[in-house]
């Protein structure tokens, strides 16, 4: 059997974050994915810019007249990317700003993922507003939306 | 009898039934003729025919046989469906010939495209139970 569209859409997110380097056209030089937390304590310096997806709350709804007909359920899964640079002084806020637009970047336009999902939507962005020494750190929030016949489960 | 949910049931063009449909509706209409003479105190109505109004919604598909037919009719230059279902359930429905009479494609952020169409019926109708 198939896995799940849900588990599908993560391995493209994944996928798609790893790909963050400037040699692929990005402003920063990811050096860890995870879906691991470690917390921003444990996580080691040699990894930070670092980028934790995980699939989080999802809504469900009947999207189609007719159980069982095509397209009869359309489901939105909520994925949260929190991320972690260091912080270097004047440097905090252009690290910051440019793994924003990279992780964005990245989800957005991903072909293998576009292929599995309707539409992606960038919802929200909630930083730590720089209580948190030596690193800056946030979590990005996206919505995919997705449909399914309900007879494969999704 | 049993109750009817939006569970079951479906829109069928002509031998193509259609996906992604997310709300449909007919109404059953009569034509009158007032025949009332003048000074008459009451009013005389004859009827004269019975129609079939059906409009239904879905989520635009261009690849789906039945969305695809609704457009093309238009473009096509001829209107017409030698055959319209509307099923109740899986298995009883109104059909018979019928005219489109619009297709609409909207678009706007946040959701699907919605294909809208309406018609009406031509000539007998009948209806098949399940």
């Amino acid at each position: 059997m198939a896995d799940s569209v849900r588990e599908q859409i993560m391995d493209a997110v994944v996928t798609a974050l790893k790909t963050i380097s400037r040699i692929n056209g990005y402003e920063t030089d990811v050096k860890l994915v995870s879906e691991q937390w470690k917390g921003y304590q444990n996580t080691l310096p040699k990894d930070i810019p670092s980028v934790y997806p995980i699939d989080t709350d999802e809504t469900k709804e009947p999207g189609a007249v007719g159980i069982g007909a095509a397209n009869d359920t359309q489901a939105v899964l909520t994925v949260v990317c929190t991320c972690i640079v260091t912080a270097q002084h004047n440097a905090t806020r252009i690290k910051r700003t440019n793994l924003i637009r990279d992780v964005e970047k990245a989800l957005v336009n991903d072909t293998s993922l576009l292929g599995l999902v309707e539409w992606i939507e960038p919802t929200t962005i909630v930083t730590d507003g720089g209580t948190i020494v030596d690193i800056s750190i946030w979590d990005q929030t996206f919505e995919l939306t997705y449909i399914y016949n309900s007879t494969a489960g999704g | 009898m049993a109750r009817k949910e939006y569970t079951a049931g479906k829109i069928k063009i002509e031998s193509d039934d259609m996906s992604d449909v997310t709300s449909m509706s007919i109404t059953m209409n009569g034509q009158d003729w007032d025949i009332t003479a003048i000074g008459d105190a009451n009013p005389s109505v004859e009827e004269v025919t019975e129609t079939f109004e059906i409009s239904f919604t879905a989520n635009y598909n261009p690849t789906d046989s039945a969305q695809a037919a609704c457009r093309n009719k238009f473009i096509g230059g001829s209107r017409s469906l030698t055959s319209l279902a509307y099923y109740e359930d899986a298995s009883a429905y109104l059909s018979g010939s019928a005219l489109l009479t619009s297709v609409a494609l909207s678009k706007s952020v946040g959701g699907f495209d919605q294909l809208t169409v309406s018609a009406t019926s031509r000539g007998t109708w009948s209806y098949t139970s399940s």
